[in-house]
C-alpha cells in the first residue's frame, strides 16, 4: 500500500452508558476519495464523526488520522485541525451572528485564537468561500434569517475555510426542499473533485453524488455495499 | 442641594462608582445568562448566596465574602454536577435552590441568630456600601472585563454553538462553567446594589436590549453596556434629584429604556445592520 489513508479506524467499538452503538467497527478512506454511509436512523452514523472528531473516547480500537493514532489530547487538536465538520443539526441560536462571522468561525485555531486577530488573508478566505457556495450577498444579514438550504451553505463554506485535508458530512440534505437537495449534492462534488478533498458523506436517503466506495451502517455493523 | 453637591461626599462618589461599574460591566454577564438560557440557575445562585451569608454571620466574617464564596461552589457545582448525572441545569437549580434556602433556616435556628441579618444580601443598598462591598465590585467587574477582552472569540464561539466550538478545538464544557462561575459572582455583588428581588434590572434587562440592537457580540455587548450605564446613572441621578428610592428608580428606569429599545428595535435594527455591512465591505476593499 503506498497511498496515505486519510482516516482508518481499527477494530472501534464505542457507546453511551451501557448501550453499545458500534462494534468492533474497520474503515479505511485513502487521501482523495470521496465515500458514503449510509444508515437508518439511530444507526450511529453521527456517533461515528463524533469519535473521529475526537469528542468522544473509544472504548476499545483506534483511530488514526494521516497517518497519526489520536490517543493524547494534542493528537486531537491535530486531528481537529485536518478535519471539517458539516454538522447535521442546524441550530440556530440566540446569539445575534452575521453570515460572515459565522464563516469566520470556521478559521479559529487555525489562524487566530485568543488575543490573536483573524487577520486579512482569513477574511479573503471567508469572501472565498462565501462566493463559493454563493452567499456572497448574504455576508451581512444575521443567520436567524436564513433558509434551510442557505444554512447549508452556510455550514459548508464554514467548513472550506478551514482549508481541512478531510470534510465530514453529516446528512448534508436533510430537511431541505427539491431545488436544494439538487444543488448542494453539486455543490459538494464539484468542491470535492477540484480540490481533491477527501470526504466522507453519511446520509440515510438518495443522494444526487458519485462515490468511491458505498458503506452501509446497521445495528452497529459498517459493511462495504 | 443640587445634583453636584451630593457627589462632595464619599457616600455617593462610591454610589457612582458601584454605578458605573455594574451597568456598564457587571451587566454584560446578562448576554451569557440569556443566551445559554440560565435564569433559573441565576435564581438558585441567588439562594445559595443566602446560605453563605447566613455561614458567614455565624462564623462572624463579613456576609458578602461568605455569600460570594457560596456562589462560587454553587456555580462550580451546578454546571459539572448536572452534565455528569444529566440532570437538566432548571432541576438541579431548585433542588439547590430550596435546600439552601431551608438549610439556612436551619443553620440561623440552630445559633439563635435573627433570620432577617442574613436576609442583608437580599436587599442591598447603593447608598449603605461597605469598603468590602466596593472592593468585591472592583474585583468582580476587573475579571469579568479582562476576559471579555482576552476570551472574546471563544466566548463567541461556546456562546454560538458549543458542538461547534468543541470540534474547533474548544473546551467548551470548560468555557461555559467558568462563564457561569464569573455570572454568579456578578450576581452577588450586583445584589448589594440594589437587592435580590431587583437586581434583574442590572443583569437581565440591559442584555435583553443589547440583544435586539446587535448584530454581533461586540455591538451586542457594547449596547448592553451603554444601556446598563443609562439606567443605572441615570437612575442615580433622578432617585437624587427627586429623593425617590434608589433601587426601584434604577429598575423603573431600565424598564423604561428596554421598552423604548424594543419599540424602536425595527427602525434602528436596519440601521446598525447598514452600518455593519460597510464596515465589512471596507475591509474587502482594502
Ligand atoms: N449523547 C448521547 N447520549 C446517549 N445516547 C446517545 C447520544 N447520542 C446518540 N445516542 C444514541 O446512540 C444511537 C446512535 O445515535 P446517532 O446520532 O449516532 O445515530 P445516527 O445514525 O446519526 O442517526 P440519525 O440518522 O437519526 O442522525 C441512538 O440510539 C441514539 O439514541
Ligand atoms: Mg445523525
Amino acid at each position: 500500500m503506498t497511498q496515505k489513508e486519510a482516516v482508518q479506524v481499527k477494530n472501534l467499538t464505542f457507546g453511551y452508558g451501557k448501550k453499545t452503538v458500534l462494534e468492533h467497527l474497520f474503515l479505511s478512506v485513502n487521501m482523495g476519495e470521496s465515500v458514503a454511509i449510509l444508515g437508518p436512523n439511530g444507526a450511529g452514523k453521527t456517533t461515528l464523526f463524533k469519535l473521529l472528531l475526537g469528542l468522544y473516547q473509544p472504548w476499545q480500537g483506534s483511530i488514526a488520522i494521516l497517518g497519526r493514532e489520536i490517543k493524547s489530547s494534542s493528537d486531537r487538536v491535530f486531528a481537529r485541525k485536518k478535519m471539517a465538520y458539516v454538522p447535521q443539526e442546524r441550530i440556530i441560536g440566540k446569539l445575534p451572528i452575521t453570515v460572515f462571522d459565522s464563516v469566520l468561525l470556521g478559521r479559529y485555531g487555525k489562524s487566530y485564537k485568543g488575543l490573536k486577530k483573524p487577520d486579512s488573508r482569513d477574511k479573503e478566505t471567508v469572501i472565498k468561500a462565501l462566493d463559493t457556495v454563493g452567499l456572497q450577498d448574504l455576508a451581512n444579514k444575521d443567520v436567524a434569517e436564513l433558509s434551510g438550504g442557505e444554512l447549508q451553505r452556510m455550514s459548508i463554506a464554514r467548513a472550506l475555510v478551514r482549508e481541512a485535508d478531510v470534510v465530514l458530512l453529516d446528512e448534508p440534505i436533510a430537511h431541505l426542499d427539491k431545488k436544494a437537495k439538487e444543488e448542494i449534492p453539486e455543490l459538494i462534488q464539484s468542491l470535492q473533485k477540484e480540490k481533491e478533498l477527501t470526504m466522507i458523506t453519511i446520509t440515510h436517503e438518495d443522494i444526487n453524488m458519485d462515490f468511491d466506495r458505498v458503506f452501509t451502517l446497521t445495528e452497529g455493523y459498517l459493511k462495504e455495499a | 442641594m443640587s445634583i453636584l453637591a451630593y457627589f462632595s461626599y464619599p457616600v455617593f462618589v462610591r454610589a457612582l462608582v458601584a454605578c458605573l461599574l455594574s451597568g456598564g460591566i457587571l451587566s454584560l454577564v446578562g448576554i451569557v445568562i440569556v443566551v445559554l438560557n440560565l435564569t433559573t440557575m441565576r435564581f438558585a445562585l441567588m439562594h445559595i448566596a443566602l446560605l453563605g451569608s447566613a455561614i458567614a454571620l455565624i462564623l462572624s466574617f463579613s456576609p458578602i465574602w461568605g455569600a460570594l464564596l457560596a456562589i462560587a461552589c454553587g456555580a462550580w457545582f451546578l454546571g459539572p454536577l448536572s452534565d455528569k448525572l444529566k440532570i437538566d441545569t432548571g432541576l438541579s437549580s431548585a433542588l439547590f435552590m430550596t435546600g439552601s434556602l431551608a438549610l439556612a433556616f436551619f443553620l440561623f435556628y440552630q445559633a439563635g441568630l435573627p433570620a432577617m441579618e442574613a436576609f442583608d444580601v437580599f436587599s442591598g443598598n447603593i447608598l449603605a456600601l461597605s469598603k468590602e462591598d466596593i472592593y468585591s465590585l472592583v474585583i468582580v467587574s476587573a475579571v469579568v472585563l479582562i476576559l471579555v477582552v482576552c476570551f472574546y472569540r471563544e466566548i463567541q464561539l461556546v456562546l454560538y454553538n458549543s458542538e461547534l466550538a468543541e470540534t474547533l478545538g474548544i473546551q467548551s464544557k470548560l468555557v461555559r462553567n467558568l462563564m457561569l462561575l464569573i455570572s454568579g459572582l456578578a450576581i452577588g455583588v450586583s445584589m448589594r446594589l440594589v437587592g435580590a428581588l431587583l437586581v434583574d434590572a442590572i443583569i437581565l434587562l440591559p442584555a435583553l436590549g443589547g440583544l435586539q440592537l446587535g448584530s454581533s457580540l461586540v455591538t451586542a455587548a457594547l449596547c448592553t453596556s451603554l444601556i446598563g450605564l443609562t439606567s443605572t446613572v441615570l437612575g442615580l441621578l433622578v432617585s437624587l434629584y427627586f429623593n425617590w428610592p434608589l433601587g426601584v428608580t434604577i429598575t423603573l428606569t431600565g424598564v423604561i429604556v428596554l421598552l423604548v429599545v424594543t419599540l424602536a428595535k425595527r427602525f434602528i435594527k436596519k440601521g446598525v445592520f447598514a452600518k455593519e455591512g460597510l464596515a465589512v465591505k471596507k475591509e474587502v476593499d482594502r
